[in-house]
C-alpha cells in the first residue's frame, strides 16, 4: 500500500502525459494586479458580471511580476474592530500557442489557497470570465482548478488568462502554478489530483471506520480488551475529521463554523485515542499520563469551541499546541517501547513518528511555509497508523490462538497421561484377576483331589495297607478313582456351555459300561440354550449328580432301561432321569443321606433336584437348573 | 478272509504286553509286531505295513504323532489308531489332524479293544460327542458358512457329527437316518479325512498369511 501510494506521488509528480505531444506550459511567473471591493461580502455574489472590472493586459503600470508559487504575506489587521474590505488579487499569464498544438487547451491550478478564485481571458478588448468559483469558495482550499478553454486558436497567437483570488484584505493566500497546454493532459493532473486529495482520504477513512465497527463487534464479546474499543473510537472520530477533505461545507454560516470546529477538534481527539491505544500494547499502564492527555485534548475543544463572545483562535497556534504535545507523547512511547516493548508496539511507535513528520507537512503547508503544490499527507499517514493497528491486533490475535492452542496440546498430553495411567490400572486389573483366576481354580483342583480322589485313595491305600481289600475291591476303588478324574476331564472340554454336549459325554463315557450291565438307555435330549453360566466348576457338579443318580439305578434300582431327557421350561431347563426299576419309598429311611447331599448340589448350582419314587413304580429324578444366573452361587 | 495285520506301538511295557495278548489271542487279528519306542516303530511300519497301527501318543523318543503322520503320508492302507489315557479333546484333535481315524482309552477291555479294532477296519471307532462338536465348529462354523466351509461337509455328514455331538450313539443315528450302522461310521471316517486335509490347508493359509509360503 505504501508502495502504491509513491508510486500515486511519483505520477503526479513528473504528471505522465496520456499521450506524447505538446507538454503544457507550466507559468513560474505571473502578472499580479490586487484590487480592493467596498463593502461586499464574499458570498453576495460579487463578480458575477461578464465582464470584471480589470486593467488591459498591455497596461504595464497596472501589473506587476511575481514568481509562482506566491505566498501572499500576511497582512494584520490594524484593530479587532476595524472593518474589513474584500479585496481581488489577479494573476494574468500570457501563453503563446505552440506549433503542432491541437485539440481543445485547458487552464490548470494545482492548488489555490485563502479564498474563492475565478478565471478570466482577455478576448482583445474585454476581460471575459471564463470560470467561477465563488460559490465553491469554501472548499476551494483542497480542490484543484481546472478551466475548459475551448478549441486551440492557430500556432503562434497568443491567450492573456488570469486567475483571481477573492478574500478578506487581512489574511494571506496562496497560488500554484498555473498551466495552459493541452485539456487531455492537464485533465489527467487534475484527476490525480483529486484522486490523491478528495479520495483517497475518503476510501482510507471509510475503510478504517469498517474496521473499526468489526472491532467494536470484537469488544462487544470481549469487554476487557480495551484496544479494540480505542481502535473504535479511533475510526470513528478519524472518519468525522476526514469529511473536511471531501465533502461540500456547510452553507449555513453557523454551521460551517462548527463545522470547521469539529475538524480541528477531532484531530486532538484521534491524536489522543490512538496514544491511549499505543498505550494499551505496554505491559505496564500510565494512568496519569493518560489523564493530562485527555484533559489536554477536552481543554483545547472548549478552547477552541466558536462561541459567539471567542475571539476566533488561529488555527496555526491550535495546531502547533498539539503537535508539541504529540511530540512529547509519541517521544514518551518510543522510549517505553525502546525499553521493553514487544514489536507490535514498536512499530505503533514508528507509524506514530511517521504520523508526526506527515503532520508536521500539513501544519506547515496550512501555514504557507510548504508550497502550495505539495498535497495533505495526514489521510496517508492515517492508513499506516491503520496498518500498524491492524498489525498489532493481529499479533495479539495471533498469539491468543498459539496459547489456545498451546493449552490445548498441554491438555491432550495430560489426557493421555491419564489414558495411558488408566490403561497401564486395568492391565494391572487384568492381571491381578488372571491370578486369581488360576487361583480359584487351582483351589478348586485342590479341593477336588483332596475331598474325592485324594481322600478315596487314601482310604484305599489304609486297606489295602492293612490287607482287609482283596483284589476286585481294590480294583473297583481305583475304577471308582478314574472315573471322578474323568469327570474332572470332562468338565474341563469345550462344551460351549452346552448342557446337552456335557451329558452327552457322560453318556459316551458310561454307555459301554450301562450296556454291559444290562440296563438300556433311552436318550430323548432335546436341543437347549447355551447356559452362560455353565463352567467347569459347575459342569463338573452336574455331571457328579447325574453319575451319581445313574450309580445308583444301576446298583439299586434293577432296572432294565433308563430314560434321559432333557427339555426347556420357561425359565428353566430340566434333566430327566427316569428308570423302570423297583423303586422306593422316598419317605422311608434308608437313602436318605445320598439324596440329601445331591439336592444339596443342585442347590449350590441355582437349581433343585425333585424326586419322585414309589415301590415298584421305578424312580423319576427331575434337576432343575436355570437358564440364567445372575450371580455364582 | 485275510486276518487284519496289527502293529503296536507302546512304551508301557504291561500295556504292550495286555495289547499284544490280546490281538495274538484274536482270531481274525494277526500281530505283524510289536515296538517301544519311535525308531523301532517306524522300522516295524516300513517292514510290515500292517492294517492297523495302534500307537500311544507319549512315546519316549518323540510324539506319536510322528508316527502317525508317516503311516498317513506313506501307507494309505493303514488306519491309524490312537491310544489315550483319558480321550480328552486336545489329544484327540491332534491326533486326527494328523490322520488317526480312531482312538482307543487305555482301559478298555479285550472285547472292546478287539471289537473297536474291527470298527475301525470298517469304517471308523465311535467318536465322543466334544469331538464331534469340535469337528463341527472347525468344519462347518455356524455363523455365515462361507462357500468354502459350506462344501467341506455333505448334509449327511454334518448331520451325523450334529446328532453324535448330542451324544446319539451310532445306532440310533442310523435308525432316525434310515441308513446302516456302517454308513454312519463311513460319514464319520470322511469327516476325519476332511479334517486332516483342512488342517494342512489351514496350515498352510495361516503361513502364508505370516510369509512363509509362496504362493
Amino acid at each position: 500500500m505504501v508502495a502504491a501510494l509513491g508510486v500515486m506521488l511519483g505520477l503526479v509528480g513528473s504528471g505522465s502525459p496520456p499521450a506524447a505531444g505538446v507538454p503544457p506550459q507550466q507559468f513560474t511567473q505571473a502578472w499580479e494586479h490586487s484590487l480592493l471591493f467596498d463593502d461586499s461580502r464574499l458570498d453576495a455574489g460579487i463578480l458575477h458580471t461578464a465582464r470584471p472590472n480589470l486593467p488591459a493586459p498591455d497596461d504595464l503600470s497596472a501589473w506587476r511580476a511575481v514568481a509562482l508559487p506566491r505566498q501572499e504575506p500576511t497582512k494584520e489587521a490594524p484593530s479587532p474592530d476595524a472593518p474589513e474590505p474584500l479585496k481581488v488579487w489577479w494573476y494574468r499569464v500570457a501563453y503563446t500557442v505552440p506549433a503542432g498544438l491541437e485539440g481543445p487547451l485547458a487552464l490548470y491550478v494545482p492548488r489555490v489557497g485563502g479564498g474563492a478564485a475565478q478565471v478570466v481571458e482577455h478576448d482583445g478588448q474585454h476581460w471575459q470570465l471564463r470560470w467561477d468559483g465563488v460559490d465553491r469558495w469554501r472548499e476551494q482550499w483542497n480542490r484543484p482548478i481546472l478551466v475548459d478553454l475551448g478549441r486551440a486558436p492557430p500556432a503562434g497567437q497568443t491567450l492573456q488568462l488570469a486567475v483571481g483570488l477573492i478574500r478578506h484584505d487581512f489574511g494571506s493566500h496562496r497560488i500554484a502554478r498555473i498551466s495552459v497546454g493541452p485539456r487531455e493532459e492537464l485533465a489527467f493532473r487534475d484527476s490525480w489530483r483529486r484522486q490523491l486529495q478528495l479520495t483517497a482520504p475518503q476510501v482510507g477513512s471509510l475503510t478504517f471506520l469498517a474496521l473499526g465497527l468489526f472491532s467494536f463487534l470484537f469488544w462487544f464479546r470481549r469487554r476487557s480488551e480495551q484496544a479494540y474499543l480505542l481502535f473504535f473510537f479511533s475510526s470513528v472520530v478519524w472518519t468525522l475529521r476526514s469529511l473536511h477533505y471531501y465533502i461540500d461545507f456547510p452553507r449555513d454560516e453557523t454551521a460551517y463554523v462548527w463545522f470547521w470546529w469539529a475538524t480541528n477538534a477531532t484531530l486532538s481527539w484521534v491524536m489522543m485515542l490512538i496514544y491511549l491505544f499505543a498505550f494499551r500494547f505496554d505491559p505496564r499502564s500510565y494512568p496519569r499520563v493518560e489523564r493530562a492527555l485527555v484533559v489536554f485534548v477536552l481543554a483545547m475543544s472548549v478552547v477552541t469551541m466558536p462561541m459567539p463572545w471567542t475571539e476566533s483562535s488561529s488555527l496555526i497556534l491550535q495546531h502547533l499546541c498539539n503537535s508539541a504535545v504529540a511530540i512529547g507523547v509519541t517521544a514518551f512511547l518510543s522510549v517505553l517501547a525502546w525499553r521493553g516493548g514487544g514489536r507490535e508496539f514498536r512499530v505503533i511507535v514508528g507509524a506514530l513518528w511517521v504520523c508526526e513528520v506527515f503532520g508536521a507537512h500539513d501544519l506547515l503547508l496550512v501555514a504557507g511555509w510548504v508550497g502550495p503544490e505539495s498535497i495533505y499527507l495526514l489521510p496517508f499517514a492515517t492508513v499506516l497508523v491503520l496498518l500498524a493497528f491492524l498489525y498489532a491486533v493481529q499479533r495479539r490475535y495471533a498469539q491468543a490462538i498459539d496459547q489456545v492452542e498451546g493449552a490445548n496440546q498441554r491438555l491432550e498430553q495430560r489426557l493421555a497421561e491419564r489414558e495411558a495411567e488408566l490403561q497401564a490400572n486395568h492391565e494391572r486389573l487384568r492381571g491381578v484377576e488372571r491370578e486369581q483366576a488360576l487361583l480359584l481354580e487351582r483351589q478348586r483342583l485342590m479341593r477336588d483331589m483332596h475331598d474325592g480322589l485324594g481322600s478315596t485313595l487314601m482310604s484305599s491305600l489304609v486297606l489295602v495297607e492293612q490287607g482287609r481289600l482283596d483284589a476286585p475291591a481294590v480294583a473297583v476303588l481305583l475304577r471308582e478313582c478314574v472315573d471322578d478324574l474323568r469327570l474332572v476331564i470332562d468338565s474341563l472340554e469345550p462344551i460351549g456351555h452346552d448342557l446337552v454336549t456335557l451329558l452327552a459325554s457322560l453318556r459316551h463315557r458310561l454307555g459301554r459300561r450301562l450296556e454291559a450291565a444290562g440296563l438300556g438307555m433311552q436318550w430323548e435330549v432335546e436341543d437347549l440354550p447355551p447356559l452362560e453360566w455353565l463352567h467347569p466348576p459347575d459342569a463338573l457338579q452336574v455331571l457328579r449328580i447325574v453319575q451319581e443318580v445313574l450309580t445308583n439305578v444301576l446298583k439299586h434300582a434293577s432296572a432294565q432301561t433308563v430314560r434321559i431327557a432333557t427339555r426347556r421350561h420357561g425359565d428353566e431347563v430340566q434333566v430327566l432321569i427316569e428308570d423302570d426299576g423297583r423303586g422306593f419309598d422316598p419317605e422311608a429311611a434308608g437313602g436318605g443321606r445320598g439324596l440329601r447331599h445331591l439336592v444339596q448340589r443342585a442347590a449350590r448350582l441355582g437349581g433343585r433336584l425333585v424326586l419322585d419314587s414309589a415301590p415298584g413304580q421305578g424312580t423319576r429324578i427331575q434337576l432343575d437348573l436355570p437358564l440364567q444366573r445372575s450371580m455364582r452361587a | 478272509m485275510d486276518p487284519i495285520t496289527v502293529v503296536i506301538v507302546e512304551d508301557d511295557e504291561r500295556f504292550r504286553a495286555a495289547f499284544t495278548a490280546v490281538v495274538a489271542e484274536a482270531p481274525d487279528l494277526r500281530l505283524a509286531g510289536a515296538a517301544g519306542d519311535l525308531p523301532q516303530g517306524l522300522q516295524l511300519l516300513r517292514e510290515h505295513r500292517p492294517d492297523v497301527l495302534l500307537v500311544d501318543l507319549g512315546l519316549p523318543s518323540g510324539s506319536g504323532i510322528e508316527l502317525i503322520r508317516f503311516a498317513h503320508d506313506h501307507l494309505p492302507q493303514t488306519d491309524v489308531m490312537v491310544i489315550t489315557v483319558f480321550g480328552d479333546e486336545p489329544h484327540v484333535m491332534a491326533s486326527l489332524e494328523a490322520g488317526a481315524t480312531g482312538y482307543l482309552l487305555k482301559d478298555s477291555g479285550a472285547a472292546d479293544l478287539t471289537e473297536q479294532i474291527r470298527a475301525l477296519r470298517a469304517g471308523g471307532s465311535p467318536i465322543s460327542p466334544v469331538i464331534a462338536r469340535q469337528l463341527l465348529l472347525r468344519l462347518a462354523p455356524e455363523p455365515a458358512p462361507t462357500a468354502q466351509s459350506e462344501a467341506l461337509l455333505s448334509p449327511q455328514e454334518r448331520q451325523v457329527l450334529t446328532l453324535s455331538a448330542k451324544g446319539f450313539s451310532f445306532e440310533e443315528i442310523a435308525r432316525m437316518l434310515g441308513v446302516s450302522r456302517h454308513t454312519v461310521m463311513t460319514y464319520v471316517k470322511r469327516s476325519y479325512r476332511k479334517l486332516q486335509v483342512h488342517s494342512k490347508t489351514e496350515a498352510i493359509y495361516e503361513a502364508r498369511k505370516l510369509g512363509l509360503v509362496r504362493d
